[in-house]
């Protein structure tokens, strides 16, 4: 059996460079600039917040899955975002009917 | 290793024009793209796409790929043709879909292996289920994964392997932690794996945030009179007290009870009025004197009289 491995738990809190957000995002630092101006990411003025990790990889997947351009992937990106928020509403609602 | 018909993966003429491929490509993403999609084997279909695309898209690699010869039939056996060179067919796998995902055998036997640009291993998504006692104290959880390596022979065979991960005290519903460096192995380094957290239900505790909540039930007579309630919580019991006049659908805050953080949640106390089952003649009569001294009308607000 491995040793214990310590990750990092992307809540409001932790933080991540913009080296990292690149190099783990796949995206190159325009890449992340064209995100940016799009609001998706609210940068700090220590970075990025870590849960910008898994979305800006959601964005670079959609960006080059779907071949399209980043406005598009923005718009995709709020609804998907609004799918997953109603998702929790559901699920919350559901545990409150037990 | 096996053919793969790209053409018939993309769902088009041998003879398709470039634009041709790019808009059957941009209809089946659509169709099968992870992340929007809901069909079953999205994920598999949508790989299986990326890499026929990967190659149609690109003049070199398609004009190779059909200098192969049009009598081979899907999943037909398949080995490359002596004096086949890879490299002369453009830079082995130049990935436009997948950030170093794996194409096919029959993929790196035409094209090569490699990775396109950085060359790091793919990121993966793990789901692991705990339990709202672990999100509350933290756990240890072995995590038991499946992840393709490659082999002595540089070929892709799944391995797998066992991890143990910390779960810090207070995750959340959906949070995901990143374990760098324990994704899919690359060239130039693994990518790294992400674990998304789900709590499952509990038996008491109903989740919302850092907030928990949880029913009591009280006799009518505590409700009425005050009481002194034993109540659970994560981290053990504590007594809270009942004021008198409590109605069923009022809450009471233990702050701070709830899940661990920065600024830890709060425990939310549900008080539900439970009448006591009237099994008995003594009962029926004690419901009676109720009824007849207290004068009690719950309804007298609607004036239906």
């Amino acid at each position: 059996m491995s040793d214990i491995l310590e990750g990092l738990l992307l809540d409001e809190y932790a933080v991540v460079t913009r080296a990292e957000l690149c190099g783990s995002g796949r995206v190159t630092p325009e890449e992340l600039d064209a995100l940016d101006a799009l609001g998706l990411l609210s940068a700090r003025a220590e970075g990025y917040p870590a849960a910008a990790l898994p979305l800006v990889r959601r964005a670079a997947r959609l960006k080059r899955g779907l071949d399209t351009d980043w406005e598009l992937v923005a718009v995709i990106m709020d609804l998907l975002r609004e799918i997953d928020a109603l998702r929790n509403e559901v699920r919350r609602l559901k545990a409150c009917q037990r | 290793m096996q053919y793969r018909d790209y053409y018939r993966i993309m769902g088009v003429e041998r003879t398709a024009s470039a634009e041709d491929i790019k808009r059957a490509y941009r209809k089946l993403a659509r169709r099968y793209h992870p992340d929007v999609s809901k069909e079953p084997k999205a994920e598999e279909r949508f790989k299986e796409i990326g890499e026929a695309y990967e190659v149609l898209r690109d003049p070199e690699k398609r004009a190779a790929y059909d200098r192969l010869g049009s009598q081979w039939q899907p999943d037909q056996d398949f080995t490359p043709p002596p004096g086949w060179a890879r490299t002369a067919h453009g830079n082995a796998a130049g990935g436009h879909v997948f950030e170093g995902d794996n194409f096919s055998d029959f993929f790196e036997s035409l094209f090569g292996g490699g990775r396109r640009g950085a060359a790091r291993g793919s990121d993966e998504v793990a789901h692991l289920t705990i339990t709202l006692e672990e999100a509350f104290h933290g756990a240890t959880r072995p995590l038991r994964l499946t992840i393709p390596r490659h082999d002595a022979h540089g070929r892709l065979a799944p391995e797998t392997r066992t991890l143990n991960v910390r779960i810090p005290k207070g995750v959340q519903q959906g949070q995901q932690i990143r374990l760098a460096g324990q994704g899919n192995p690359g060239p130039a380094g693994a990518g790294d794996l992400y674990l998304e957290i789900a709590i499952a239900p509990h038996a008491l505790y109903r989740v919302d945030g850092r907030d928990l909540y949880l029913t009591a039930p009280v006799s009518p007579w505590e409700a009425a009179l005050g009481a002194r309630l034993k109540v659970p919580t994560l981290a053990g019991t504590v007594e809270l007290r009942l004021p008198e006049g409590s109605q069923s659908g009022q809450k009471l805050r233990l702050k701070g009870r709830g899940m661990p953080g920065a600024t830890p949640g709060d425990q939310y106390v549900l008080i539900e009025i439970v009448n006591p089952k009237v099994d008995s003649e003594h009962a029926r009569e004690l419901y009676r004197t109720l009824a007849r001294d207290l004068a009690f009308d719950p309804r007298a607000h609607w004036g239906a009289t």
